[in-house]
């Protein structure tokens, strides 16, 4: 609804629809003979800084006018001092400003309202990454204020090619979403189609960024996301040069970029601060992880209850000896302490930190004294699970993908020995070839296979080389591009 | 911008990938001797020529395409319950194989043609590992071993037109070269079985045409410490590329039969 030249309407309609809202702050005042007000969302706006760039000269600066439109006019060119200033015209956009920190303020006459910038909530100092820490990479991370992280990154990306556009998400709570991209790098019918999906999403409140994965994820199901995302803005500016595109959420630390490939579980920024022959070991070791803690599991049981023949005597020695003090089967065992391990790891997470660590050390010794003690499962099992447990952190953004998947492997196992595992991964591996995010395949550049693009996938190349590349994700072979 | 990939087409080198896969599975589970393989390599030359002379129909491609996928499971069946495992219960290996083909045919040619490179790393890698870990009982005067007795059926001939059926089905949706692709693929797949058949000779000597598939015996006899049965390296790389080959064939045979409507939907 726009706004009218009627002060008393426009204001009681304000009143009216900020009822009841006690951080709702609302000043009338006279300037040169003609009403007006000022309207601030308390906490979120600094009152010092509104006042020096707003209130207060408005108040003691006199104007020659002869219209309600000139005022308005002069008031906005020579009175306010904000730096961040718009004009709204309906009572939609003018509620929304002030939800995001703005002032706005509507004369008597006139049917638009100035809003200006005076944002002053408290926040986050952009602290340690906390869930992506790095050796040599930086000590910063996004927090919860879009504006702070839009200023990380511009920091990073000092060209005016990086593009920060802003819409707004969610029916009822309208909040700010920023798509960012370096224009001469992304495809353009790309960001369009993120852009598309993102304003069709039928959401009324976008609380996190988790509720937009779904509408801008792969249409095939699968275990593996097609959406990264990240707290580090060092990361999303590397990203963001791939020609990737990254949405920023207000109120969440998180930035999510897409596409998102598999192979990109498996390198940090770490990488390129290392010595190439050590970021490529790093690297192959994570590989390593990513298997042992996807199928480790499942081979021991898949062996241990089918295939016996597979394992050297001595070793198959201790194997039979431990389990034969056991009540279960391997498969039920494996499926036990697993899902054991899963409820400890959510307590302790969820719990407060003191507690989360009492936690983790009852949990180690329920599992690996007691239950062992007691002989409800065997000490080759307690490895096996240690050492799963252990690789699955060398590959965080796979983890929640691994942990189930785990569980259905030893189930496979448990019935069909290698067979079933063989045919699970099978199973797996398709349905991750059948990813094509945006186009660009989930499985590249493992997959469609190129020489080039195993230069920086499963080896490090040196910065020379490096720096000779300019990889766009749109590039990769058997990405689908417009125009085709 | 020279990338010219479309959703639902495949480049050369991934059709190279998928037939080489398909090939190499039935040149390892089946072959044992030089006469056989060199009766299934002219038989595979002569076969490859007509198809990229003559368009074979859909519907028939289809129809073989279908038989090859039941003959192939089988085939494995067979082999596991022979030379694997004779206790091992198969009516849970039959669904979960089923299943898993299933779905993977449905997630269409690009994707089956994307896990191919992994099936063939994958097989590829298995077979290296055991000539690697065999090396130590090489011996080239065991060529003189060598059999040349013709010991496969006429039924495993058949299994020679599956690189045309797949070519029949697949080319169409093949970038460009595809052709090429269906050389070279018979190239590469017969070089490295022949590799793997004189190596296996080289190794178990006159045992070598005894054994009815010597690849998977190859596994056996590799040893690396006290890690003495190295086979399952083989099964399971053997039941990747089956699962491949008759994911492929699967999609073939439907879309053959269903006049290449099924990839549009």
């Amino acid at each position: 609804m726009y706004l009218l030249k009627d002060y008393n309407l426009n204001l009681n309609s304000f009143k009216s629809d900020f009822k009841d809202c006690s951080d709702f702050l609302l000043r009338e005042v006279v300037i040169d003979g003609e009403k007006a007000f000022i309207m601030a969302m308390d906490g979120l706006v600094d009152t010092l800084q509104l006042n020096q760039t707003a209130v207060a000269p408005l108040l003691r600066i006199p104007l020659d006018f002869t219209t309600p439109e000139e005022h308005f006019e002069k008031i906005k060119t020579t009175i306010v001092g904000s730096v961040e200033m718009s004009v709204a015209e309906t009572f939609e956009d003018c509620e929304f400003y002030l939800m995001n920190g703005f002032a706005v303020f509507v004369l008597d006459g006139h049917n638009k309202a100035l809003v200006m910038g005076a944002q002053g909530w408290s926040r986050r100092t952009t602290d340690e990454p906390t869930n992506e820490a790095m050796v040599k990479g930086a000590k910063e991370c996004f927090v919860e204020t879009l504006n702070d992280n839009k200023a990380l990154l511009r920091k990073r990306l000092k060209t005016p090619h990086l593009k920060l556009k802003q819409i707004k998400l969610g029916k009822a709570a309208k909040t700010p979403v920023v798509l960012a991209y370096i224009d001469n790098r992304a495809d353009k019918s790309f960001v369009k189609e993120i852009e598309k999906r993102l304003e069709n999403a039928p959401l009324n409140a976008v609380l996190d960024y988790g509720c937009l994965e779904p509408f801008i994820g792969s249409d095939i199901k699968s275990f593996f996301s097609s959406v990264g995302n990240t707290e580090r803005p060092d990361v999303l500016a590397s990203k963001l040069l791939e020609g990737r595109v990254g949405v920023m959420v207000e109120g969440t630390p998180f930035v999510m970029y897409l596409p998102n490939l598999f192979s990109d579980n498996f390198s940090s920024l770490d990488d390129y601060d290392n010595p190439p022959f050590y970021a490529t070991f790093v690297r192959l070791l994570k590989y390593l992880s990513f298997v042992i803690s996807a199928f480790l599991p499942a081979l021991y049981v898949a062996i241990g209850a089918h295939h016996q023949e597979m394992i050297p005597v001595t070793l198959l020695y201790i194997v039979a000896t431990s389990e034969e003090a056991t009540p279960f089967p391997l498969v039920v065992e494996a499926v036990i302490i697993h899902i054991l391990y899963e409820i400890m790891r959510e307590a302790g997470l969820r719990l407060p930190k003191p507690i989360g660590h009492a936690v983790s050390i009852i949990g180690a010794i329920v599992i690996g004294e007691a239950m062992v003690s007691a002989g409800i499962i065997g000490e080759p099992m307690l490895v096996v699970v240690a050492l799963t447990a252990i690789s699955s952190y060398v590959v965080y953004p796979l983890y929640e993908s691994v942990a189930l998947l785990r569980i259905i492997f030893i189930l496979l196992a448990g019935f069909t020995g290698i067979y079933g595992v063989v045919l699970g991964a099978g199973v797996l591996f398709t349905n991750a070839c059948a990813i094509n995010p945006f186009g660009v395949p989930f499985s590249a550049p493992l997959s469609p296979l190129t020489k080039d693009s195993l230069g920086d996938t499963l080896i490090r190349q040196s910065w020379k080389k490096l720096s000779e590349r300019r990889v766009r994700v749109t590039d990769f072979e058997g990405a689908e591009l417009d125009g085709k | 911008m020279e990338n010219k990939a479309k959703r639902g087409w495949i480049s050369s080198r991934q059709l190279l990938f998928i037939l080489f896969t398909v090939r190499l599975y039935s040149l390892l589970i089946d072959i044992n001797s030089l006469a056989d393989f060199a009766l299934s390599f002219a038989l595979s030359v002569i076969l490859c020529v007509a198809a990229a002379r003559i368009t074979v129909p859909k519907i028939i491609a289809g129809v073989l395409a279908l038989i090859l996928t039941f003959q192939t499971v089988l085939t494995y069946l067979n082999f596991t319950k022979s030379a694997v495992h004779p206790e091992f219960s198969q009516p849970l290996l039959i669904v979960l194989i089923c299943a898993s083909v299933i779905y993977a045919a449905s997630l269409k040619i690009e994707a089956l043609s994307r896990f191919s490179a992994f099936s063939a790393a994958v097989i590829v890698l298995a077979l290296l590992i055991a000539v690697l870990t065999n090396l130590n009982a090489f011996n080239i005067n065991y060529l003189n071993a060598l059999s040349f007795e013709v010991k496969d059926t006429a039924y495993n001939y058949f299994k020679c037109i599956d690189l045309p059926v797949v070519y029949a089905i697949v080319s169409p949706r093949v970038n460009k070269n595809a052709q090429s692709a269906l050389f070279k693929s018979i190239a590469y797949s017969y070089s490295l079985s022949l590799v793997i058949l004189l190596f296996c000779v080289c190794i178990m000597g006159t045992a070598a045409d005894i054994y009815p598939c010597p690849a998977f015996t190859l596994f056996q006899l590799a040893r690396v410490g006290s890690l003495s049965r190295l086979d399952i390296l083989f099964t399971g790389s053997a039941l990747l590329a089956m699962f491949l080959k008759c994911s492929v064939l699967l999609y073939c045979g439907i879309y053959g039969l269903t006049g290449g409507k099924y990839e549009k939907v």
